[in-house]
């Protein structure tokens, strides 16, 4: 069974996200990084995005902010920020029975260690985990910053994350859509966990992913996706330089695992639409990739079942791209 | 940094010098080739932390070792050099780390960190600090002792969860029981042991991996219900 929500999330102007704010009740709040600079401190927590699925669909707002009232119920949430030397603990500090939110300024140094290292933390995978990367408007860059609403501070190299305890009766379930999956193609394997790659084994024999991307006239717009037992995980490919060997991605490759590219997608509402759960409609706490919402037009589109912002990244347990995650928090029968 | 600057920080000393470094900030990664015989002209670059990307493949001869961390930066050495059972800044043969490095992690473990937490604060792979302690195992060094020393202590002998001799754990990672595991976490999970015991009979690295996927099923057994009950079943 899942348990509701106080309210549903939805985009709003400042100012009533200012009147939310003011009424204490726990918030994770998205919008561009000088939409969510007037916000008062309070009971939330940010990230810098433009980019939404809100009530009308698809919409690129710079003044417009995304308003998630979040499950809150067994004591109050912790609000932590974490720099490069102590991110290792953020799985520890999460409660035994709850989740945590985490939002991580895009090419930050945290942002870069835990896409490469978050699945070795200590407690990853034991507590539902969930979070966005922070980011921009492509055309008018400004540092993406996580925010810390409490004290309504941005960090440009901080991640901060909202440890948040459930009541015994209930629990947070994590759970993604993702509409791409591998295709037939060649098994494509890399000697490291980077975001830079170039070497690597296709089909076993030594290539160069960036050569091989350009001779087969790949679509890069299609990601590089694993097999996680039946889940299919995306890396998408920021950009690739076959003169010099090397592509870039929005997440790190891992050693020991086998991608393929993805298999090419119509039409990305109706994929989506036939993918979305039961669980995953109108869930507590939703997000999505920037990347879906370019590469597929959705802006003044609605995906039925989802809003939220629209990320550089997001987290179920481990950094994902091009891909929905969901959060339901469900109560025992 | 430069270059007499960074030479203190990885511990070198006369006759040792950098011959060149490469960085690669995105990887938060820095490469130092290293000798003792004097550099050629000219084959000396200018260190300071750009966008390179570091060879992954080595030149005929060459070795190289991980070495301790330089602020939040990994180090790896490079040397056409033996390996060296003395020298800080190398390595011994068939090792992963250098001296220096091995030292701090033995250092870390004997002090009662776990293995995971080992790997987390220092940035290291498990496969790497798994190998440091088969090293040790065939040299008789203490930090094979101290490795098993830092596990986690068992679960709560109330649960339903099959212990930990039950076969059930070899066959969930043979991948027997993929089909029953529908939790994202779970899969995560397993999927990264499937992967990290590929080829591993070692029945005491097997062992931390199972009790790895253990915990997960005591500490969600609620989350895990269907998972669990498949398990069970299966474990009969």
């Amino acid at each position: 069974m899942t348990a509701g929500t106080a309210a549903k999330s939805c985009l709003m102007t400042q100012s009533e996200a200012a009147e939310r704010i003011r009424g204490g009740e726990w918030l994770a709040i998205a919008g561009d990084r000088q939409a969510l600079q007037d916000l008062p401190a309070g009971n939330w927590i940010g990230g810098s995005i433009p980019y939404f699925m809100g009530q009308d669909g698809g919409e690129t707002s710079r003044e417009k902010v995304h308003v998630t009232p979040l499950p809150v119920g067994a004591g109050a949430p912790t609000l932590r920020r974490y720099a490069v030397g102590d991110l290792h603990r953020l799985c520890l500090d999460g409660p035994d029975n709850g989740y945590t939110l985490l939002i991580l300024p895009a090419m930050s140094t945290v942002h870069e260690l835990f896409s490469r290292k978050g699945p070795e933390f200590e407690d990853m995978f034991l507590k539902p985990l969930l979070g966005w990367v922070a980011g921009f408007h492509l055309d008018h860059a400004l540092p993406p910053v996580a925010v810390d609403g409490t004290r309504a501070e941005f960090l440009e190299d901080m991640a901060v994350a909202l440890h948040v305890p459930l009541p015994e009766n209930q629990f947070a379930e994590i759970g993604i859509v993702n509409i791409f999956e591998q295709d037939d193609g060649d098994v494509i394997r890399f000697p490291d966990a980077s975001f830079e790659v170039g070497d690597c084994l296709i089909n076993g024999e030594p290539a160069n992913l960036a050569h091989y991307l350009h001779d087969h006239d790949v679509d890069t717009r299609l990601p590089l996706v694993a097999d996680y037992c039946g889940s299919s995980l995306n890396v998408s490919i920021k950009d690739s330089r076959p003169e010099q060997g090397a592509v870039s991605l929005y997440a790190p490759v891992f050693p020991d695992t086998d991608y393929r590219l993805a298999r090419p997608v119509d039409d990305y509402v109706s994929a989506f639409e036939k993918a979305l759960p039961p669980e995953g409609r109108h869930s507590a706490l939703t997000f999505n990739c920037v990347l879906n919402y370019l590469y597929s037009g959705l802006e003044g589109r609605h995906t039925d079942g989802f809003d939220g912002p629209m990320t550089f990244g997001e987290v179920a347990y481990q950094l994902l791209n091009q891909t929905m995650v969901y959060m339901a928090v469900r109560e025992l029968d | 940094m430069n270059e007499r600057e960074l030479q203190q920080a990885l511990g070198l000393s006369e006759p040792w010098q950098i011959l060149r470094a490469e960085t690669d900030a995105a990887s938060r990664r820095v490469d130092v080739w290293v000798s003792d015989q004097p550099a050629n002209a000219g084959l000396l670059q200018r260190l300071g932390f750009g966008s390179r990307r570091p060879r992954l493949v080595r030149s005929d001869g060459e070795r190289v070792w991980r070495h301790c961390n330089i602020g939040t930066f990994r180090c790896f050495v490079h040397t056409n050099h033996s390996p060296s059972g003395t020298l800080s800044f190398l390595g011994s043969a068939g090792a992963p780390f250098t001296n220096a490095m091995a030292m701090q992690i033995s250092e870390l473990l004997g002090s009662g960190a776990s293995y995971r937490a080992v790997c987390a604060v220092l940035d290291l792979d498990f496969k790497d600090v798994w190998q440091l302690k088969r090293v040790g195992d065939r040299e008789g060094l203490s930090v094979a002792r101290q490795m098993g020393g830092g596990e986690e202590a068992e679960a709560a002998p109330t649960t339903s969860v099959p212990d930990l001799a039950d076969p059930v754990w070899d066959r969930l990672v043979a991948g027997e029981l993929n089909h029953a595991v529908k939790a994202l976490n779970l899969r995560l999970l397993l999927s990264r042991v499937q992967s990290q015991l590929r080829g591993i009979d070692d029945k005491e690295m097997r062992e931390i991996k199972y009790r790895e996927l253990r915990r997960l099923f005591v500490n969600n057994e609620r989350g895990l219900k269907g998972e669990l009950d498949r398990l069970i079943s299966a474990a009969r």
